[in-house]
Formats: structure tokens, C-alpha cells, sequence
């Protein structure tokens, strides 16, 4: 017969703390990992200098509605988590906790223990990250445990919200009846939190102008039963907006008292959360492993509708050219990362940003003028970030390398099997938006001669769009050949930690530096041309310039595909840490 | 020692597991078998507690799993299919966490005891990562014996181990059982459940098809006389 020994769970929580910890202080003595930490710190002391570096004088005053709109914002926080659940979060454990803790003799307020314990580390991140923004001139020494105490707070709010829920969904009508109390509370909270954001919407409407609109919100919020309403929330806030050090004090007071009754709530729930706990688990565990295989890991655990999908999946003949089944390929994974919620957000965004252009202009001619300028921009932007934010390409599949291996395909033709749908899904939204520019300057009331600048010009980008984005995309994934430890490789969530953050700059300014670099030879082609066109001919040169840019952007892509292929036939998967 | 009374478990409309009861008492070592998503692992995951049965009860050495969850578990193993282990301890670690939660008196003694039992003196200090899968494997199982308890789970416990650790493992399950603790082994293998177990539980889609010794199932099928385990399985549980 075994005695059990208390603190277990605390042991097992602080030493896996401690091996992490040596874990990463071991791994800076590659100078890959030491560099890229440097750069993730120079990033964050850049970022943050005005707090650090002028800690009174970088600070506003809160402005005066702070202390109606956060608490709103943080109620609403809260009824999302009533509503939707925060499993993942809050009452995820690992596969491994699931194995040796579930199994084991432990009370499940001990499990609730340890899950407070181990969650400390990103609560104390956030405190610290509240702490260097925060508003108020408050020393840091009374920010902190004030952002500690609040982010805490709520943290246990999301789990004693998931304990309740998990009571009445498994309990039958007995937890039903447990949960009923806290259930009952919410959607009063609910009830009041509608009521009252509908009474600020009905008052701003009804105002003239945007400061009567906002002052009129301001009244509809501060009536008593949304103020008794939003009174916890505002009783987490109120240390962190403290003026002097007893105000502090007072307010610390109230916020410290509701941090234990939640304490004391989230521990006396006596939910048998394990199979939640498991499941939400299990869900995290398999996103990681999506992760590393190479899916999607946000479309894990997820209902989702198929209907658009159906309609971005092309059928693939059985016989054909071998690369066009990996674009196929990639082609399906963006499809099936695509949701209706993610279409309707992106058309509702759009909507909304006209909206209040033409509230601001005042008129469709003069909104459309301005959108159509955003619009240039964003052709910019999807040119530059487009390749380095979707990786429906090389990047995704090289971590099965070992499966890519065994195709019996020439590398520089699996090099553009593997590039070709990116490429062609860049060039579509690109064309989108380049006639989405023609649209509204047209919209816009611009006279013939601007319609007669606009359009060559779009008709350049239009013809040099899929060479320009190949040279992008295969600058992207060639260095993800040939520095795979600084690139992410598969379709996974981006991983954590400063030296993780520095990675990406310097990754960043890599494939930026090599762009210009590999432009260098289309602009000199270019500039050559218009040179030779000089004099009496020069108005003849835009043609044969633009066909040289072009001709030379294509040169450069096939030469950057075939070395892309090379590296990729040369790349050892052990020694470059592709496989574990 | 371990008794299972009508657990039955639903997920949503479907019945993973219906109305099953079974007994397995010291010193047995009980096979469950079944095809593929027949419920052997929801009812092991039922009986160590990780799932709660839609109905049913588990008794575990006289304690009620859903009253005495402590009592009960305290007396248990599980060993699943898929070795679950913390990335950032070590192999002694392991062992020391399992014996720091079930209170396991003389810990150390029994930890090298264990390591040298299933090959992994060598290995103390290395973290998951650097283990072999089967080394895993034997990890995962040591852990489950170190607080030696009176109901042993075990589920797929010859995955990924070499011929060596093979034997080896068999004679740890029937030492184990000799020693007095009730077993019970979910496989595919049927050789080895044929070999190891004094008694089969065969279930397909979550329902008890047949129970009892290999010559007891048979005595019910006259024209399964003679045949091995496998035959009797494909017999039992082909529509």
C-alpha cells in the first residue's frame, strides 16, 4: 500500500519550469538561437523605449471614458467566454497530464491547483506587458500586482465559466440544477450588458455630431444597473488607473476581494471536468501535430461549413503533368483553409471602411478617390507580404520531406509544382484589387488624363504581377532551403519566445534584401532599354522598356526555380533539422 | 478486485459502449479484444476514470471509481497504446513524479529496480526526445508499476518493443498477475492474448460478444472446435 506525499503537482510544475528554462538557456550557445534572441530584445526595447525609457512622460492621462468602455469590453470578454466556452484555454490539459494525472489518486481541486499554477507563466507575461503600457503614471511596483490581479481574475473567470458549463452539459438535469445559480447570473449580466450597449447605440444615433454622439454613450452607460452591472470589471480596473498610492490601496482592496471569491468559486466547482479537459487536450495535441505535419492546425476541431470549400477545389485529372498534382495540392489546403465566416469578415471589413470613408468625405465620388489610393497600396502590400504570410508552397510541405523525397519528379519540376499556386492565387487577388483601383477611380470622377496616367500603369503591374510574385515566392522558399532553422516550415502557428520574434525580423530583412537584390537585373535591363530610346524615339521607349523589365523578371524567376531546384535536391533532412 | 457493471457510454447518439459487465479477480489476466473502434479503449478509458461512463459502475479493489475516485485509482495502472509522456523530464524524473503522486514509500530502490528491469539504467537522464519509441513504451510501463498496483490496464503494450523486450514484458504481465494483481490486456495481437490472458472479453461495437476461456467460447460454437484464438475471433465478430 502506497502514502501519498503532498505537492506533487507543485513539484512536477516547478520542475518542468526549470528544465524548460535550462532547456533554453542551452540552446543559446548556438549563435543562431543567441543572435536571434538579441534581435527579439532589440525588438521589444525599440518597441516599448518611450514606456522604458520615459516612464512618466510617455504616459497619457486614461482618458475619461476608460473606465466605462474597458470594463464593457472586459464584461464582454467574459459573456464570450459564458457563451462559446474556453475549454482550450482554461481547461486544456496534455495528453500527458491526462495520462499520469487523471489516472492517478488527485482531487480535482488539486488538478484546478496545478492548472492556476502552470497558467502563471503567460499571466505574468501579460501582467508585465499591462505593467510597460499601461496608462497611468503608477510606479511599476503598484502596476504589477494590479495587472497580476486583474489578468488573474479573469483567467478564473474563464475557467470557473468552463467548470460551470461543463457541470450543466454532462451532469444531466442534477447539473442542470448545480449550475443553475452561476447560469442565472450571466445571463442577467447578459440581459443588462444588451440593454445598455442598445441604450448607447439609440443615444448616438440621435446625436448631431461625433463628441455628442460619444458623451451621449457615455450617459447611456452610466446609468445605475449598468454600472452595477459593469461593477466588477471596473473593480479589476480601478487599481490600474490609481492616481496616487492610497487611492491604489483602496482599490487593490476590492480587486484582491474579487480575485478570491473567484478563487473560492473556481476551487468549490466540483465539475468532473475530465473528459473536457481531456478532449481539449487531445484537440491541442493534434493542432500541434497538424503543425508539424504540415495542415492547417486552425482547422482542427472545428464544424465547418463546406460549402465554400466545395467551389475552391478543383478536380484533378488522373493523368497528367506529376507537378500539377503538388499545386493541386496546395491549392485544396488553401480551400480548406478558407472559411464563410473569413470571406463574410473580409466583405463586412471592406463595407465598413467605405462606410466611413464616405461619412468622412462626405461624398461616394470622394471616398471612392481615397479607396482607390488604399487599394494601390494594398497591391504594394499583397506584393511584398503576400508570399511571406500565405505558405501555400515549398515551405509548407518540407516538413515531409521524406514523402516529397520518394516522387519520382525531376526537383526544379516539383520546385514549381509546389510554387505555382501561390503564385496564381497572388496574381488573382492582385488583379482584384488592380481593377478594384480602375473601378473606383473611375467612381471617383477623374478626369481622362488621370484615367490615361492610371491605366498603363496598372496594365505594367497587371503583366508583370505573376513574374514579380514568382521571383518573390521562390525567394521565400529559397530560404527556406537554405536556412531552414530560421524559416517556419509547415503550416503550424508561428512558434513563441523572443529569440523566436527576433527569427522572424531577421528573416524578414533577409527576404526583403534578396528581392531588391534579384530587381536589380530587370531594372537595369529596363533602364538600359529606355536609354538606348533616348532623344527623338524616347516616346516610343514605355513599350520596349516594360517588355525588357518583364522579359529580364522572368529570367531571373526561371534561374532563381532552377537553383531553387538544385538546393532542394541537396538538402540533407537530418542535418537540417527538418526531421526530429 | 476490478468490477465493471453495465458501463455503457454514448458520444452524442452513438453507443460507444453498451451495458457491459465483467469481473476480473486476482491473479487473472483478462484479454479484450475487438475490431477496430469496438470500444476496448473508451471502456479502459471509463474504468481509469479519464471518461465517465454514460452508466454504469466501476469498483476497483472495493472502492466505487465515481464515490472513492481516490481510493480506487490509487490501486490502478493504466498503460495506453501511445506512450504520454512530459517533454521536459527525464526517464528518473518520470518515475520520481509517479512515485511523489501516489506517496510510493523506499521510491528509489524500487526506481532502479524498474530501470534495470526494463533496460533503462542508461537512459535516466535522457528526456523523451531521446528515446526510442519501444523505450517509451517500457517508460510509460514502468511508470504504471512503480506504486505496484492491484489493477493493471494495459493497451498494446508490445508496440514498437524489440524480440528482447517482448519477452521480457510477457514475463512481467504474468508476474504480475501471479503476484496477485488483476490484469487486463487489450490487443490486437491474439497470439499473445491467446498465450497471456486466462480469460477473453470479445466486444464489437461496444457490446459484450462473448466472454470466458478460449474453451468456453468455443464450447458455444461446435464448428470453432480446434481453431485458434484467430479463427474463433473472425468467427465471433464477422457480420
Amino acid at each position: 500500500m502506497t502514502r501519498r506525499a503532498p505537492g506533487a503537482l507543485e513539484w512536477l510544475a516547478a520542475l518542468e519550469t526549470r528544465n524548460r528554462l535550462l532547456t533554453m538557456a542551452a540552446r543559446l550557445r548556438d549563435p543562431r538561437y543567441l543572435v536571434a534572441l538579441l534581435f527579439g530584445l532589440g525588438y521589444f526595447v525599440l518597441l516599448f523605449s518611450p514606456q522604458l525609457f520615459d516612464p512618466a512622460g510617455a504616459r497619457m492621462e486614461p482618458p475619461p471614458w476608460a473606465l466605462h468602455v474597458v470594463p464593457l469590453l472586459l464584461a464582454g470578454l467574459a459573456l464570450f467566454w459564458w457563451v462559446r466556452g474556453g475549454y482550450e484555454k482554461a481547461l486544456g490539459f496534455r495528453p500527458e497530464e491526462v495520462h499520469f494525472l487523471f489516472t492517478a489518486p488527485l482531487t480535482r481541486s488539486g488538478l484546478i491547483r496545478y492548472k492556476l499554477l502552470r497558467a502563471q507563466g503567460g499571466l505574468l507575461i501579460s501582467a508585465l506587458l499591462i505593467t510597460i503600457l499601461r496608462p497611468a503614471a503608477l510606479p511599476w511596483p503598484l502596476a504589477f500586482p494590479a495587472a497580476w490581479v486583474m489578468v488573474t481574475t479573469l483567467h478564473l473567470h474563464q475557467l470557473g465559466s468552463s467548470l460551470v458549463r461543463v457541470t450543466a452539459a454532462q451532469g444531466g438535469r442534477s447539473g442542470i440544477r448545480r449550475a443553475a445559480l452561476p447560469l442565472m447570473v450571466a445571463a442577467a449580466l447578459a440581459g443588462v450588458l444588451i440593454w445598455t450597449v442598445g441604450g448607447a447605440i439609440r443615444a448616438a444615433r440621435v446625436a448631431d455630431t461625433l463628441p455628442a454622439a460619444g458623451y451621449a454613450a457615455m450617459a447611456a452607460l452610466s446609468s445605475p444597473l449598468a454600472e452595477a452591472a459593469l461593477l466588477p470589471f471596473v473593480l479589476l480596473l480601478r487599481p490600474l488607473l490609481a492616481a496616487t498610492a492610497g487611492e491604489w490601496a483602496l482599490a487593490m482592496v476590492g480587486a484582491l476581494a474579487l480575485m478570491a471569491l473567484h478563487l473560492l468559486w473556481v476551487l468549490r466547482t466540483d465539475a468532473a471536468f475530465e473528459e473536457a479537459g481531456a478532449e481539449a487536450g487531445r484537440l491541442r495535441a493534434e493542432m500541434l501535430a497538424a503543425a508539424r505535419s504540415g495542415q492547417g492546425w486552425w482547422r482542427l476541431g472545428r464544424n465547418e461549413d463546406q460549402t465554400v470549400r466545395r467551389w475552391l477545389r478543383p478536380p484533378l485529372r488522373p493523368t497528367g503533368e506529376p507537378a500539377t498534382a503538388l499545386a493541386w495540392s496546395q491549392t485544396l489546403a488553401f480551400s480548406g483553409d478558407i472559411r464563410p465566416a473569413t470571406l463574410a469578415l473580409v466583405a463586412a471589413s471592406v463595407a465598413a471602411v467605405f462606410a466611413m470613408l464616405v461619412w468622412a468625405a462626405g461624398s461616394v465620388a470622394e471616398a471612392a478617390g481615397a479607396a482607390a489610393g488604399i487599394a494601390a497600396v494594398l497591391v504594394g502590400m499583397v506584393f511584398i507580404f503576400g508570399p511571406m504570410a500565405l505558405r501555400y508552397d515549398l515551405r509548407r510541405d518540407l516538413g515531409r520531406l521524406e514523402l516529397l523525397r520518394t516522387f519520382p519528379l525531376d526537383p526544379r519540376w516539383l520546385v514549381i509544382g509546389e510554387l505555382a499556386a501561390l503564385v496564381i492565387l497572388l496574381t488573382f487577388i492582385e488583379l482584384a484589387l488592380l481593377a478594384a483601383v480602375a473601378l473606383l477611380v473611375a467612381l471617383s470622377g477623374a478626369g481622362p488624363d488621370v484615367l490615361a496616367t492610371v491605366l498603363p500603369v496598372e496594365l505594367l503591374v497587371a503583366v508583370n504581377a505573376p513574374g514579380l510574385l514568382t521571383l518573390q515566392v521562390a525567394v521565400q522558399n529559397g530560404l527556406a532551403l537554405l536556412f531552414p532553422g530560421w524559416v517556419r516550415i509547415g503550416a503550424g502557428a508561428p512558434p513563441g519566445g523572443i529569440d523566436a520574434v527576433g527569427q522572424g525580423i531577421l528573416a524578414t530583412l533577409t527576404a526583403l534584401l534578396a528581392l531588391l537584390i534579384v530587381l536589380i537585373l530587370p531594372l537595369l535591363a529596363a533602364a538600359l532599354v529606355a536609354a538606348a530610346y533616348a532623344g527623338p524615339l524616347a516616346g516610343w521607349s514605355a513599350i520596349p522598356t516594360a517588355m525588357a523589365f518583364t522579359g529580364a523578371v522572368w529570367l531571373q524567376a526561371a534561374w532563381l526555380v532552377r537553383g531553387l531546384g538544385r538546393a532542394y535536391d541537396r538538402l540533407d533532412p537530418v542535418e537540417s533539422a527538418l526531421l526530429h | 478486485m476490478l468490477e465493471v457493471h453495465g458501463l455503457t457510454r454514448y458520444y452524442g447518439d452513438i453507443q460507444a459502449v453498451h451495458d457491459l459487465s465483467f469481473r476480473v479477480g486476482p491473479g487473472e489476466v483478462l484479454g479484450l479484444v475487438g475490431p477496430n473502434g469496438s470500444g476496448k479503449t473508451t471502456t479502459l478509458r471509463s474504468i481509469v476514470g479519464i471518461i465517465r461512463p454514460s452508466a454504469g459502475r466501476v469498483t476497483v479493489a472495493g472502492h466505487d471509481l465515481e464515490r472513492a475516485p481516490l481510493e480506487a485509482k490509487a490501486a490502478l495502472a493504466f498503460m495506453p497504446d501511445e506512450p504520454q509522456l512530459f517533454d521536459h523530464l527525464s526517464v528518473e524524473e518520470h518515475l520520481r513524479l509517479v512515485g511523489r503522486i501516489y506517496g510510493v514509500p523506499d521510491v528509489q530502490p524500487r526506481i532502479e529496480a524498474l530501470l534495470e528491469e526494463f533496460d533503462l539504467s542508461a537512459k535516466r537522464a535522457v528526456r523523451p526526445e531521446g528515446l526510442s519509441r519501444g523505450m517509451r513504451q517500457k517508460l510509460t510501463i514502468a511508470c504504471g508499476l512503480l506504486h505496484d498496483p492491484r489493477v493493471l490496464l494495459f493497451d498494446e503494450p508490445l508496440t514498437g518493443l524489440d524480440p528482447g523486450s517482448i519477452r521480457r514484458m510477457k514475463t512481467t504481465i504474468r508476474s504480475r498477475a501471479e503476484s496477485g494483481a488483476a490484469v487486463i490486456l487489450s490487443s490486437h495481437l491474439l497470439s499473445l492474448v491467446e498465450e497471456l490472458c486466462t480469460r477473453v472479453l470479445v466486444i464489437q461495437a461496444g457490446r459484450q460478444v462473448a466472454m470466458g476461456t478460449i474453451a468456453e467460447i468455443v464450447s458455444h460454437r461446435p464448428e470453432l472446435v480446434g481453431r485458434g484464438l484467430e479463427d474463433v475471433f473472425i468467427a465471433l465478430t464477422t457480420p
